[in-house]
């Protein structure tokens, strides 16, 4: 992502000290009131697990992973994502009636003066986007596009759910994201939730400085350890042998490594090891369980 | 302030059992004090209860600290009743994160007894609901397996609101299965605990250590149950 000292000289070179300004006080504005902003800092983690759930899906090599940033200098500036292929810019606009010409700043010229800027900082094929409450405000705003700004312009419709709960239940789009970022493949509804919860966490922390989206989702596990899936794979190498077949052994009981975290279940209880394969507390574990040698699910389940 | 519930009933000994917990420090006393109110909690939904189809199932979700006393008291309860038969169980082990506006209680074990039917209604039981954020997440987990006819939302108190905000959680189609059931209200917090609440930190109070140490905790009543229903071979005495 191009720093901001490039971004504001850029700026000024292109559009005059003027918008310069502008852009300042924006950005000032915009980071002060995005302390308790949700319906931004939801957004910001639906399109970094919309896009991540994608490019899991492709198979991506992390290294190819987009960055991901809020608030960086500009005028639409909210979330930005940086792709191999494009760039998107995205503005929030949570309110009930909107405007492209209205006001000291229209939003016509913040869209095509982010799109001049884009340009000058020779970012690939960029992208501005609306993005409202409502259906009926996005109609409404399609179809008063400014032919200025149309042919690098979209408007798009987040509901605002204002809770964590529903932004999940009230989405099977989102759900769907969800249960390819979430630690195991068949993730439950809460388990979906909880994850929605880390990444927006996790995003809303670390976009201000703009950040590889893989990061971002590692970054999760700092606040959570085990709520979204290692992007790392082959995570069964770290199984060893003997305490295979020690669990082998013990009736009713049956686990998995999967997406790279332990998970067991016998007797109608299930769970999942709290921190992933690779992690030494994982290894602790193993080498308990070698130690105690478990006969019975119960004996093994008290290890946990 | 506290103010009781229509649900205490006509005489005092709910009330008093509720006036004694907040002032039990002895664990075991304290358990004890737990279970016999969650019988009462039984006790107070008998009614509602008794006029659900026979065939009606009835699955108790509770969580790991609340399973061997305040859910035992109400499952022990609801079998002595010709409810008894009816009955299956859901615990939950959850884990707790706090940022700011953002609040999720993870849950990292789940007991569960086979139920492969919708004709079910659901009592969630819990010893206190403040945020209602342990509730809302065991009960999206319990959703996920079955959808009920209706959800008992059962507890000894509730902060002032708690309704409120568990209902905002959910869309209507499913608010509108919701049933409150509980004996006081209480409108002050101090810092995490509700006051007079259920006279502090629950696991403390219970013996069961942290928030960390109560999720090594397996309750007696699923390891009953899990020889009942699922059967489990125990280690050899030595």
């Amino acid at each position: 992502m191009v720093d901001n000292k490039t971004i504001l000289d850029t700026i000024e070179r292109c559009l005059g000290s003027e918008m310069l300004s502008y852009a300042k006080n924006k950005n000032r504005g915009g980071r002060a009131g995005k302390k308790g902003s949700c319906y931004e800092d939801y957004f910001l983690a639906y399109k970094a697990t919309e896009v991540a759930a994608g490019l899991l899906r492709q198979g991506v090599a992390l290294e190819n992973w987009p960055i991901i940033g809020s608030q960086i200098p500009g005028f639409v500036d909210d979330v930005v994502i940086e792709m191999a292929d494009r760039v998107e810019f995205y503005q929030l606009k949570n309110a009930t009636r909107l405007s492209w010409h209205g006001g000291e700043h229209p939003l016509e010229t913040d869209f095509s003066c982010q799109y001049k800027l884009a340009l000058e900082l020779g970012l690939t094929s960029p992208r501005t986007w609306l993005v409202v409450p409502s259906e009926e405000l996005r109609s409404g705003m399609s179809d008063t596009m400014p032919q200025s700004i149309a042919a690098h312009t979209e408007v798009r419709f987040f509901a605002d759910k204002a809770v964590l709960n529903r932004y999940v239940l009230e989405n099977t789009e989102l759900q769907e994201h969800l249960a390819q970022l979430t630690s195991s493949a068949t993730p439950k509804l809460d388990d979906l939730v909880a994850a929605f919860g880390v990444v927006m966490l996790a995003v809303t922390k670390m976009a201000e400085q703009g950040g590889c989206l893989s990061e971002l989702l590692e970054a999760t596990r700092e606040i959570y350890p085990y709520q979204i899936r290692s992007l790392v794979a082959d995570m069964g190498q770290h199984i060893r042998p003997d305490f295979k077949a020690i669990l082998d052994s013990i009736e009713g009981l049956q686990y998995s490594v999967e997406r790279g975290f332990f998970q067991w279940n016998g007797f109608g209880t299930t769970g999942v090891f709290p921190v992933v394969c690779s992690h030494p507390d994982f290894g602790a574990f193993q080498a308990l369980i070698m130690r105690k040698r478990p006969e019975t699910f119960d004996d093994f389940e008290g290890l946990l | 302030m506290r103010i009781f519930t229509n649900y205490c009933g006509n005489d005092d000994s709910t009330r008093r059992l509720l006036n004694q917990l907040v002032e039990l420090k002895d664990p075991q006393e304290y358990r004890n004090c737990m279970k016999q109110i969650g019988a009462r909690l039984a006790q107070s939904m008998l009614p509602a209860l008794n006029q659900l189809p026979s065939s009606v199932n009835i699955c108790v979700i509770c969580t790991v600290e609340d399973a061997d006393f305040l859910a035992c008291g109400l499952v022990e309860a609801l079998e002595e009743t010709e409810l008894g038969n009816r009955i299956h169980f859901m615990c939950m082990w959850n884990d707790k994160i706090r940022d700011g506006e953002v609040s999720i209680s993870p849950i990292i074990r789940e007991y569960k007894e086979e139920l492969n039917t919708n004709n079910v209604i659901f009592i969630v039981v819990k010893s206190i609901i403040s945020s209602a954020c342990v509730v809302k997440t065991n009960l999206m987990r319990a959703i996920s397996h079955v959808n009920p006819q209706k959800i008992f939302v059962v507890a000894p108190v509730l902060l002032k609101g708690a309704e409120d905000r568990l209902e905002q959680e959910f869309p209507v189609e499913i608010t509108d299965k919701f049933e409150f059931v509980h004996f006081a209200t209480d409108d002050e917090k101090d810092g995490e605990n509700v006051i007079p609440g259920i006279g502090g930190s629950l696991y403390e109070l219970l013996g069961l250590g942290s928030s960390k140490d109560k999720n090594h905790y397996i309750p007696t009543i699923v390891k009953e149950r899990r020889k009942k229903f699922f059967g489990t071979k125990q280690a050899a005495l030595a």
